[in-house]
């Protein structure tokens, strides 16, 4: 069974795609900050366009993109209405979260998402927040798997859903099942990593070179994060 | 040399007790399978063997007490590769899998050793391929490649042949076969008799040590295989019907059948 997440086209050719995976990562994390603690509606609307802009350089299959982003969006609009509902002014707030959030899926769509972990680590992100990225990146699948079968032996055994307790009950059983799975499993991967000397360190090798255009892409990442900035305050 | 040597080993979850008093030696070099049924204990021996489980009794490796190992030199004294292979490969790519050990024993070269490694296991086109898109019987090769790298002087093996196809089977004796070649003590718990049948020597357990020989000994006492839920691989149930040696693999099969059919007393040679 293949799987694939949000690095399915990490092999494609673009400008984004050939930067090193750290100052990818640099740069964008740079633009997030600057773009999330925004106040000023045109200036936001310009961090829009900039993300948007960045999509279309990482030659990123627009479909793809939707589909990878569509839930984040669902929930970012709900959020909107019921700001709206409230009497708040939510337009800035859906502006600066849905640039972070395609310039986030930039970073990592256009990577493998090991090698992404690995230059999360390398930057001097908290060791136990990549490793939890590290584990849940390998087992998601995997429980994954054992969820599709499961459901595969319950439709074997004519089992359809409803809306009833007893469709219910059994989901609910199904979930208690694989949270026993994943307990015993845990249990094991870590006898295993004992086995190979883990004492808290996730050992991992990386080759990153870092080359003009690197750090050209954190120059000009750094130069429109404090742009945003002037302009808002300009306004 | 003994490379392992128990002495009254018992082991118990809570209050059911799983190892009962075992006292048992497998010497340096050997290919050496526990055969047990389900529930027999032969996992908890090797995590007793491995120091993740601490039972009653005393457990030497190559004359030394198993609590006087630190763990990096028990991990690379003894190691262990578990049945399932999803529990122990556990890193983003096969690559970064089996460099984990080799940084974590502290080892310079780990690049280099890699490389060494997926060359040896015939794996090298797997390197940056994650685990989840890789077929059972790949990922049961990376992981024991991933074990091996730390070059243990003893490897357990949990139930290495268990869901294989045919051909990866082969493979992967053949991967035991050459490790053993190369100086590695191997032991190996399974439920596959006709892997037994091509170790140096089998023991039974069924929370005791029941019974230990080489194949030809184990395997022709059939009422003892199927008092502990056991059974003799067919060419054995064959050739002790027609009352003759029992063989450990075709070759000596074919010999065996041979010189009987040359030798034997044609009055009783029965239809082959």
């Amino acid at each position: 069974m293949k799987h694939h997440l949000i690095d399915r086209y990490y092999y494609l050719d673009s400008f984004i795609h050939k930067l090193d995976p750290r100052a990818k990562l640099i740069g964008i994390l740079i633009l997030v900050f600057s773009i999330v603690l925004l106040k000023n509606v045109f200036a936001s609307m310009l961090a829009l366009i900039v993300s948007l802009t960045l999509l279309l350089i990482s030659r990123l299959p627009l479909r793809f993109a939707f589909e990878q982003l569509k839930y984040g969006l669902i929930f970012l609009l709900a959020l909107f209405v019921i700001m709206m509902i409230f009497g708040h002014k939510p337009l800035e707030m859906l502006l600066r979260a849905m640039s972070a959030l395609i310039l986030l899926f930039v970073a990592f769509a256009t990577s493998r998402f090991d090698v992404s972990i690995k230059a999360l680590d390398r930057i001097g992100f908290p060791n136990k927040l990549t490793q939890i990225l590290m584990f849940s990146y390998r087992y998601i699948f995997v429980f994954a798997e054992e969820y599709e079968k499961l459901s595969i032996a319950l439709r074997m055994k004519s089992f359809e859903r409803k809306t009833n307790i007893f469709t219910f009950d059994t989901i609910a059983k199904i979930i208690a099942s694989l949270f026993i799975r994943s307990y015993e499993r845990a249990e094991n991967v870590y006898r295993a990593m004992v086995l190979k000397g883990y004492k808290g360190n996730p050992g991992m090798l990386s080759d990153f070179r870092l080359t003009l255009r690197d750090f050209l892409f954190i120059a000009i990442s750094l130069y429109l994060a404090i742009s945003f900035h002037v302009i808002s305050w300009m306004q | 040399m003994d490379a392992i040597a128990v002495r009254n080993l018992s082991y118990a979850y809570e209050d059911r007790n799983v190892l009962e008093n075992l006292t048992f030696n497998i010497k340096e070099g050997q290919i050496t399978s526990i055969l047990g049924p389900n529930g027999a204990g032969k996992t908890t021996l090797f995590l007793n063997l491995v120091g993740i489980l601490r039972g009653r009794g005393i457990i030497k490796l190559f004359g030394r007490d198993i609590r006087e190992y630190d763990r990096r030199e028990l991990s690379k004294t003894i190691n262990m590769v578990f049945q399932n292979p999803d529990d122990q490969l556990f890193m983003p790519t096969v690559f970064d899998d089996i460099a984990f050990g080799l940084i974590n024993l502290g080892y310079d070269d780990v690049e280099k050793r890699v490389e060494r490694i997926l060359k040896k296991f015939e794996i090298e086109h797997l390197r940056d391929r994650y685990p989840h898109h890789l077929s059972f019987g790949e990922k049961k090769k990376v992981a024991i490649a991933s074990v091996v790298s730390m070059n243990p002087r003893i490897l357990l093996l949990d139930e290495p042949t268990a869901n294989l196809d045919p051909v990866s089977r082969e493979e992967l004796i053949k991967i035991i076969k050459d490790l053993n070649r190369d100086g590695m003590t191997i032991v190996i718990a399974t439920h596959d008799t006709e892997l037994a049948l091509k170790s140096d020597r089998v023991m039974i357990l069924n929370r005791k040590i029941i019974k230990e020989g080489t194949p030809k000994e184990i395997f022709s006492d059939l009422t003892l295989l199927k008092e502990n839920g056991l059974d003799a691989p067919q060419i054995v149930k064959l050739f002790i019907k027609l009352g003759l040696e029992i063989p450990t693999d075709e070759e000596e099969a074919v010999k065996i059948i041979k010189s009987y059919l040359n030798i034997g007393p044609t009055s009783s040679k029965p239809c082959l």
